[in-house]
Order: structure tokens, then sequence, then C-alpha cells
């Protein structure tokens, strides 16, 4: 599918300025909605009432809440490393890219996107 | 073949195509700036080089609007560099003067607030995007081989982007960063058997203070920025090399 008639050079890079100003565009408008916040200065004697993490840490974060801690470090290493390692192991097949021809994989990818966001939104409300 | 669907971006490049002749642009450039590197080109044949670079077309995966989320990544990389020199020069990483110095920077430096509140925003986005390339990579079995590796250095670069997050959170030492950083590194100290020395080392000790300050500080500015240019670097080359896949 290379299309022949599409360059790095001039076309790639307009298309890459074209996201570019798009993007500013986005965190412009998010500054002037909502600037970046600035709390009162730390201090290590008073805890607040909610901690939390980020919302990007808040799946792995609510998956420590629900299991065991050790259990759900060591699950969430191995999670990591196999996502690390797989395509050398798994799924190797070039002949198979449908989803079909490789539910497992396809269907597995959906199932923890998901999982991932029920956590997430999990950990934003408990 | 699908038919080829025309985007924004395909419609932009065609009016900019038949508007501009940008041969004529590149080659007055040439003229105007040879001066400069002429001497180094006589040795080094370089315009032939960057020009070869620049004509090679780009897998159609590239370029179709679902594969832009990589490139919107780099892009927002691109955006933290600049807007992290800007705040690093205001910034003073101690105990004492880093909330004061982040004040500062909101109340007292011209567009500071937009310059911190756009680095605020592009790193929560750049986790974002990161995430939804990942997912798609994945869902369109794009890391088979050859391309493993090209998978395990977004996958680092993934982790790098969640390390950036992690590291930079801390620095305005409010209440907020400070005790998210509590929750970071406790759970860091539940990993078995090396938890306690992992989550001494990320602290320089046994609270939160100075220390932890100073190597996040050093982390976020100098060691993940250069490490993440690297494996940018050879994600991009393997990009260039290998493709992105062609569906069959």
């Amino acid at each position: 599918m290379a299309r022949k008639d599409h360059p790095f050079f001039p076309h790639h890079v307009l298309e890459q300025v074209l996201q570019l100003f798009l993007l500013l565009a986005v965190l412009f408008a998010l500054t002037l909605w909502r600037p970046a916040g600035l709390e009162s200065k730390a201090d290590p004697l008073t805890t607040p009432e909610h901690v939390k993490p980020e919302w990007y840490f808040l799946a792995e974060y609510q998956v420590l809440k629900v299991v065991p801690r050790t259990v759900g470090i060591v699950g969430m290493s191995l999670a990591a490393a196999l996502i690390f390692v797989f395509p050398f192991l798994l799924d190797r097949d070039k002949s198979r890219y449908r989803p079909l021809q490789r539910p497992a994989f396809y269907f597995g990818g959906i199932l923890f996107v998901i999982l991932y966001g029920i956590f997430t939104i999990w950990g934003h409300f408990s | 073949m699908a038919p080829e669907r025309k985007t924004l971006a395909d419609r932009f490049v065609a009016w900019i195509a038949e508007n501009v002749n940008l041969r004529v642009l590149i080659n007055l450039f040439g003229t105007f700036t040879g001066f400069l590197y002429g001497e180094l080109d006589e040795r080094l044949e370089l315009k032939e080089a960057v020009q070869k670079q620049l004509r090679k077309p780009l897998s159609g995966r590239v370029t179709h609007w679902g594969g832009c989320f990589g490139g919107i990544t780099f892009l927002l990389f691109a955006i933290q560099v600049v807007t992290g020199v800007l705040l690093a020069i205001y910034y003073r990483p101690s105990v004492e003067s880093a909330h004061d110095s982040v004040l500062f920077i909101m109340n007292d430096v011209r567009y500071g607030w937009l310059i911190r509140s756009i680095h605020r925003y592009a790193a929560e986005l750049m986790v974002l995007t990161v995430m939804i390339h990942m997912v798609k990579v994945f869902l369109s079995g794009a890391y088979k081989p050859p391309r493993e590796l090209t998978w395990v250095s977004g996958v680092l670069l993934l982790f790098l982007t969640l390390a950036f997050g992690f590291t930079g959170y801390l620095l305005p030492w409010d209440q907020r960063a400070y005790w998210a950083t509590t929750v970071g590194t406790e759970m860091a100290h539940s990993v078995p058997l090396v938890g306690k020395y992992l989550s001494y080392a990320l602290k320089g000790g046994d609270v939160i203070g100075q220390r932890t300050l100073s190597r996040f500080y050093a982390m976020h500015v100098i060691v993940l920025p250069w490490v993440t240019t690297f494996f940018l670097l050879s994600h991009f080359l393997m990009i260039r090399r290998l493709g992105a896949y062609e569906p069959l």
C-alpha cells in the first residue's frame, strides 16, 4: 500500500505541520478553558482527604486496591514483560492480519482495553 | 485495494501542490543559502543524500488518518521539549523555592501561565495518544516479523512517557504533587523482595524530600529526554527501513 505519490516531503511534512497547528489550537483551548492549577505548598504533616495518582496510573492503582498487593504487582510486572517480548513468541504468522484470522489477539486486545477503561473509571470514582 | 479516501490533509496538500510551485521554492532556497553549506556539500554530497531521504515515499499506513497518533505523539514530545526548556529557565528545583518559582511562572512571568499549562496538557495528551497508537498497532498486528523490534522500542517509549509523567508530577511541589508521589513510591514499596530498596532509591532516603525532588528533576530534564530521543530515533529509523506494515 505504499503510495508512490506520497513522499515524505512535501506531502507528509505538510500534514504534520497541519497536525501541529490543530494540536496547538487544542492545547490553547484547554489552557483557556482551565489553566494548570497549583495547590498549596507541600506539607508532609497534612494528608489531604483524597490522595490519588494521575488518571493514567489509576487503573494500576485500582487493581492494587482490589487484589492482594504482592499478587497485583507481580501480575502487572509479568503483564508488562509479556507486552514487551510477545512479538518474538506469539502471533508471528504473517499470513494472518485480519481480526477473524487472529481472534484471540484481536478480541483479547479489545477486552484488555475495556478492562483498563473500567478500572480507570472505577479508580476515579472509588 | 480500497478506494482512497480524501482526508482534509490530502485536500490541503493537493491545494498547496496546485497553488505553490514547491520545486521552484526549494531551488531558490538552495540558491540563496548555498554559500553556507557549499563547501561541505562539495565534500560530503549532503544535498543528494537529503533529497533522497525527503523524496522517499511513505507507507500508506503512516499517512492514513488512523495512523496519525504516532506522529502526533512525536509532535507533542517536540512541544514538551520547547515548553520544558522555557519552564526550566524559571523553575528552581529546591524544596524551599520550587513552589514559589512555579507561582512566579504562573503569576509574573509573561505568558508563563500559558507555557506551563501547555506543558501540563500536552503531557496528558501525550500519554493518551501513545496509548491509542499502541492499541491501534496491536489490533492491526503491525508487530509481526520483521517489525518486532519496532514494537519493543515503542513499548519502551510508552514506559518512558509514563516515567516523564511520574517524575514531572512532583516538580511543582504542591500538596497534590507530594501525595501523588507518596502513593507512587508506596506502590514501588510493595514490589516483592526489592520493593524496599526500590522505594528507597526513588526517594533518595526514607522520606520524600530534597533528594527526591533533585533526582526526579535530574531524571525529568536530563536522563529521560536523551533516552527518549535515542529510542525515538531508533523507532523512526526502523519504520523507515522496514516500513509500517503492509496488510494483505
